[in-house]
Order: C-alpha cells, then structure tokens, then sequence
C-alpha cells in the first residue's frame, strides 16, 4: 500500500504559524522537536516531517478504515538529507509497524511518498503546480500523468482511464472498467496536485496482463 | 454550557480554517472537519490550540485523536470543562 502528501510551502506559510506556542508539542515528539530546533531551515523540517505522517496516516487509514489525528504517535526516526541524486529518506513507525518515506523537497513544495516497508516494490510519483487550481483541474493533470505511466498496458484511450472512489473516499485506477490492483494516492495543497502509483500488473481485460512501464 | 453555546463559540473558532463556506453555512454536530468543512489537517491543530485557549483546558493526545467532527469536540470541551 502507498500514501503519500504534498505541502506547498508557501501556502503552508501563509495559513499556519509553526512558530505559535504549543503548535511543535501537540504534532511532534520530543525528538523530532530537537531536530527542529537543530535544523538550518526548520520551518522545511517542520513540514517535511508533517508530510512524512500525513503520508503515513493516508496508509494506516486504508489498512484500518478508521480515522484519527494523532501526529505524535506516526513517529519519524532516522532521517537522511536530500542530495543531488537521492530523495530524502525517514522511516517512520506507527503502533509497532513500519514505514519508508521518500520525499522530494523542492524549493516551493515538499511531496512525500510512503509505503509499508514489508511491501517496498517501485512506485511512480508526479508532482505539478497549478496557478489556479480547481478540483477539475487538478483531476485533469493527474489523469494525464497516469495515462503516460499506465501506457505499458497496451492500447486504450485516454477516456477509458478513470479514477473512482471507494466509500472511504479512496481513490482507485480503472483502466478500461478495469479496477487495478495498484494503490494509488492522490494528495493537493495550494498550488500543487501530486499522485503516486504503486508499480505491477495492469490488466486491461480478463486476458492480458503487462508490466507497468515507465 | 449547553451543546447549542459550545456549538456557536466552536463556529467562530473554526471559521478562520473553514475552506467550503457551503458546509460551514450547514454546519450540525455531524460536521466533520476534514471531509466536510474542507480544513487542511495541519489546521486541526491550531483549532485544537484555539479551543483550549477559548475554554482554558488542555486536550491531551487521546483525546485529540478523536477531534474530527463537531460533535466529537464538543463532548471532549464538556467532558473537560465538567471536571476543572
């Protein structure tokens, strides 16, 4: 299973006040808030850390349907620093379980994936900025983009790609009236709409099946 | 404190984060916060800040978990404000 979260961090800077007294207590762990404080830029940190629970929220609520705001106890530890080649990485644990994050910080926008460690296969993920984003807007961008990373499944219309939500308001890949088995997440903050899709077979009808190809 | 006073104090709470006015002009105890008011999770908190500013309690992490509709904030505002 996959989850994943975007900030844009100006919007986060504009409608939060990370710096308000309490605001680090009740969202982070003792730990975590020295990293903060350590930290060149914690206002980054702040939220590169909200985007890694978000992210891991989004997955413990697919596995349990039940949700909750309890940001202390989605623990991040063992946090590595973006470079030039690689995401920045944290494993992140919740009750017990386990969870890698990987995230993209760019200088407008933090987008982190998460996916249950026992299941760490590849996944795609795509990010885009909206200047004015309206729920269909966004839905047109992130249809496209799984239109490209969906095109290892053969022939089908960029019409038959849809993207349905379960009663939890979940979101699932149809291809061609196909519900595929990939987990898909889709998450939007002000200007910016990002997915990620898990990798593995699509199937196009009963009889075919493909790799996902990207 | 009755349901009907906490109701309107938590409306002005919640108004500055509200981002559909459509659900907040309807809002009920059944309101949720995230799916129907549209607030963004990390606003939660500075309504959990507000409201224990509001009432001078302190909603601990147990609690907190649960504050994600109105009528589950208003049963912790009670339940707090009944034993000082």
């Amino acid at each position: 299973m996959i989850g994943n979260d975007i900030v844009d961090l100006a919007c986060a800077h504009r409608t939060s006040n990370w710096q308000r007294p309490r605001f680090l207590d009740k969202l982070f762990t003792s730990g975590e808030q020295d990293l903060i404080r350590a930290a060149a830029d914690p206002e980054r940190l702040v939220w590169l850390l909200w985007s890694c629970k978000e992210s891991v929220y989004k997955i413990v609520h697919r596995q349990t349907g039940h949700r909750f705001f309890a940001p202390r106890k989605i623990v991040c530890d063992l946090l590595t620093a973006q470079s030039a080649t690689q995401p920045a990485r944290a494993r992140v644990t919740y009750q017990g379980q386990s969870f890698a994050c990987q995230s993209e910080v760019g200088p407008a926008f933090i987008h982190t994936v998460a996916f249950s460690t026992a299941t760490a296969t590849g996944f795609a993920a795509r990010t885009f900025y909206l200047a004015q984003p309206t729920p269909r807007g966004q839905r047109q961008q992130v249809c496209a983009g799984l239109w490209e990373d969906c095109q290892g499944a053969g022939d089908f219309s960029a019409e038959a790609l849809e993207i349905r939500k379960n009663e939890q308001g979940i979101p699932l890949l149809f291809l061609a009236g196909v519900q595929q088995a990939a987990s898909l997440s889709i998450s939007h903050h002000g200007c910016y709409v990002a997915y990620a899709l898990t990798r593995g077979e699509l199937i196009l009808n009963q009889k075919k099946t493909v790799r996902t190809a990207r | 404190m009755t349901n009907a006073e906490l109701i309107v104090s938590l409306k002005q709470i919640v108004q500055p984060y509200v981002q559909d006015q459509e659900a907040f002009a309807q809002l009920s105890e059944e309101t949720n916060f995230i799916d129907d008011l549209k607030i963004n999770s990390a606003n939660l908190v500075d309504i959990i800040l507000d409201v224990e500013d509001a009432f001078d309690i302190e909603i601990e992490d147990d609690a907190m978990d649960q504050m994600l509709t109105v009528k589950a904030a208003i049963a912790i505002i009670q339940a707090k404000i009944a034993t000082p």
